[in-house]
């Protein structure tokens, strides 16, 4: 048999492996390309990504999901784009943009009333931005620690400041809580804090990394990537800590999960032969 | 019509294979008069693979793991096993712990200075600048690049990766011939993870027709007249550049190495579809057609983000552990590890000597920018091929991961053990004036 033949024949069989969960994911790019960060946009017609776009840049596509077509997002900026997130109603559109010598803003593009604006922070470089299901403000890592800042009053507040890093935050779909990742106690696991009490309750406690939580829409679960067995696969944990379900099970990388807006699908970026594309699979029935 | 330029190869890019195959039919092949088998000499290295891993990785986060320090220290990774009883790794590099067996691994590198492009220069030629980051001895591969008697239709230096090594605070000084002069410069090859591979060399060639280049008197007019327009190189070093251009233009042979598309697929899938793993690839095509010192640029900056690019190298002050965990450390796991099992599984990491190493490494103590900084007193390299004993680890670091306890290993130690497993040896040095009276990396060999 041909090599070309038995590529295709290896590239067939990933595609269709099947999950832990008992559905056989669907791929939904087929360029390869280098990505991260997909999220859904409301009304699950399009999924917004970073990809690689005329090296070594990676700026926002979005992927209509009813035709397969994928366009930039912003295609007259020729600034890195990363990290996009929406608000549970769609009216705020949240992204990551580095802007010179090691510093980024976050631009917010509101839609009542429309206004877009960048943000730049307290220091230079602040990462892994994501808007609040609420829209009323941006959670982000600074330096090691989490951080809220309202679009209201621009107000910046530190949430964390424990020993180790604080990394990937999301807010939950009521803003009283925020799941992240942290090494306070050894190596990443997640963690909940309580905002209101600063409460802080431990999700996981596997050897390994445990890293970018999110929220589920319906508050009830936590996507996020883990190497507990030897590779990032996608598991899935209830927000008390409870139900530990691995969705994955793929001999290569699976990253960046994130949730369709009903709560019973999500997408994410797959590393099959070598290549970069994102999937999509629906969950089981318990976690739906 | 033969159109030069626009030499690129890509297997799903269909457009630039047609311009490879036009390239390729109906040439004479004008460099076989110049091609040879001679060797340099007796060696176990017919090939130096060195994967240079710019901007200076942190040692802790990776090869030399410190679970026991403190938080401000060890940072967020856990450790794993590996096939070395008691050598643990960072979580971030399975497949590499997986075959640790099969290479060897330095604690104890130290470098002479903690900026990039002076340290970089040091790494990369054996030893400190005579004057103010000038005057550097020249790079290891333009020292094979001089004595190299073999095959005369592939450059005999050759950098791979994503463009020229640069900082933001200027470019690197021993990237080439250092005070040989240009002449002595790498061969620069692009190569990107969408597959395609470019040679900025074969610009110079532009529009240029088979039947312009096959008439020796217009081709000089015509060079001298892009050589006058070009602000840069010397004559001796365009023509240089030339000259090894046109020699791999006019070789079918030659010109087959630089096309990844004829590579099995699942090959090119175990080295990862990015511009460090292709390179990887692209690296051991090169060993494997007698290349005899192929250097592999992990990106063009140091920097970790930097201007309006995400070139991602390896200076992590901001960012660090998420880099880490999200890139660097998983393409540097998958890429190195197919390299070494391509290797084995084709039979050439007997003849082929594969170093991996930075500048240096990063502080021990986690910045507070949630970094690491950088640090020339302790880093790591890593060793594997022709002539190397695998399984060894040299040299010790304390606890912190500050200096070395024992084995301190040097620029000068590096670049004299990796000439001296292909063939050149201090005799040769000597007469050459480079790495004067250095020393080898003993325990690895």
């Amino acid at each position: 048999m041909k090599p070309a033949a038995r590529y295709l024949i290896a590239i067939l069989v990933a595609t269709t492996w099947m999950s832990a969960a008992g559905e056989p994911p669907e791929q939904l790019t087929h360029d390869g390309l280098l990505k991260r960060d997909p999220c859904y946009v409301p009304g699950a017609e399009r999924i917004i990504f970073s990809s690689r776009h005329r090296s070594p840049r990676m700026v926002l596509f979005q992927l209509e999901l009813a035709s397969g077509k994928t366009s930039r997002v912003n295609p007259q900026s020729n600034l890195v784009e990363m990290a996009p997130s929406y608000s549970a109603d769609g009216g705020v559109f949240c992204f990551q943009r580095l802007t010179g010598n090691d510093e980024t803003a976050f631009v917010i593009q509101q839609t009542e009333p429309a206004k877009t604006r960048q943000l730049t922070g307290s220091r230079k470089v602040n990462w892994n931005v994501q808007v609040s299901p609420l829209g009323d403000e941006v959670a982000y890592n600074l330096s090691g620690q989490i951080y809220l800042r309202s679009l209201k009053t621009d107000q910046e507040v530190q949430l964390t400041d424990s020993a180790g890093r604080n990394d990937w935050p999301s807010i939950s779909p009521d803003g009283k809580q925020v799941a992240f990742s942290s090494s306070r106690d050894g190596n990443y696991d997640l963690y909940v804090i309580e905002r209101e009490s600063s409460q802080v309750r431990r999700l996981t406690t596997a050897e390994g990394l445990d890293m970018r939580p999110r929220w589920s829409p319906d508050g009830r679960h936590i996507l996020f990537t883990s190497n507990r067995d030897g590779n990032y696969e996608i598991y899935l944990v209830g927000v008390d800590g409870a139900g530990l379900e691995r969705l994955t099970e793929h001999a290569e990388q699976d990253d960046y999960a994130c949730w369709h807006p009903g709560s019973g699908q999500i997408a994410w970026v797959r590393e099959h032969g070598g290549r970069f594309d994102l999937f999509r699979m629906s969950l089981p029935k318990q976690a739906r | 019509m033969l159109q030069i330029g626009s030499f690129r190869t890509g297997g799903c890019r269909g457009t630039s294979r047609r311009a490879f195959l036009q390239a390729s039919f109906g040439l004479p092949l004008l460099g076989s008069s110049l091609l040879s088998a001679e060797k340099t000499a007796l060696s176990q290295a017919r090939s130096v693979i060195l994967l240079w891993l710019w901007g200076g990785p942190s040692h802790l986060d990776t090869f030399d793991p410190k679970p026991n320090a403190p938080a401000t220290v060890r940072g967020p990774f856990s450790t794993i096993p590996t096939r070395i009883p008691g050598i643990r790794f960072s979580e971030l590099f399975p497949r590499l712990a997986a075959r640790n067996d099969r290479f060897s691994l330095v604690r104890s590198n130290v470098n002479h200075s903690n900026a990039h492009h002076v340290a970089g220069s040091i790494a990369l030629c054996g030893s400190p600048g005579r004057g103010d980051d000038k005057d550097y001895d020249p790079n290891f591969g333009s020292i094979v690049q001089r004595l190299h008697r073999g095959r005369q239709d592939l450059p005999p230096f050759i950098a791979v990766g994503p463009g020229h090594l640069n900082t933001a605070a200027g470019d690197i000084k021993a990237y080439g011939g250092g005070v040989w002069g240009p002449a002595y410069d790498p061969f620069p090859v692009r190569c990107s993870e969408i597959d395609d591979v470019q040679l900025p060399s074969l610009k110079l060639l532009e529009g240029q027709t088979l039947a312009r280049l096959s008439d020796r008197s217009q081709l000089q007019r015509e060079l001298e007249k892009i050589r006058r327009m070009d602000r840069h190189p010397g004559p001796r070093q365009w023509s240089n550049h030339f000259q090894r251009a046109y020699r791999l233009i006019t070789s079918e042979e030659g010109r087959q190495v630089f096309d990844l598309a004829s590579e099995d697929p699942r090959t090119r899938g175990q080295y990862g579809h990015t511009q460090f793993g292709q390179s990887c690839l692209l690296a051991r095509r090169l060993a494997e057609a007698e290349v005899p010192y192929i250097q592999v640029n992990w990106s063009e900056y140091v920097e970790n983000i930097y201007d309006n690019r995400t070139d991602f190298g390896w200076d992590t002050h901001w960012l660090n552990f998420e880099n880490m965990a999200e890139r660097h450390g998983p393409i540097l796991d998958r890429s190195l590890s197919a390299l070494l099992d391509d290797l084995q599984q084709k039979g050439l990491l007997d003849t082929t000597l594969v170093v991996a190493m930075g500048e240096f490494g990063r502080t021990p103590t986690i910045s507070k920018n949630g970094g690491r900084d950088h640090w020339e007193r302790c880093y790591f390299s890593i060793w594997a091929g022709a002539g190397i004993q695998p399984g060894q680890v040299v040299g010790e670091s304390d606890p912190h991961g500050n200096d070395p306890l024992s084995d301190p290993v040097s620029p000068l130690m590096v670049g004299t053990t990796i000439l001296d497993q292909l063939g050149i040896h201090s005799e040769q040095r000597a007469r050459l004036r480079v790495l004067p009276e250095g020393k080898l990396i003993e325990q690895l060999l």
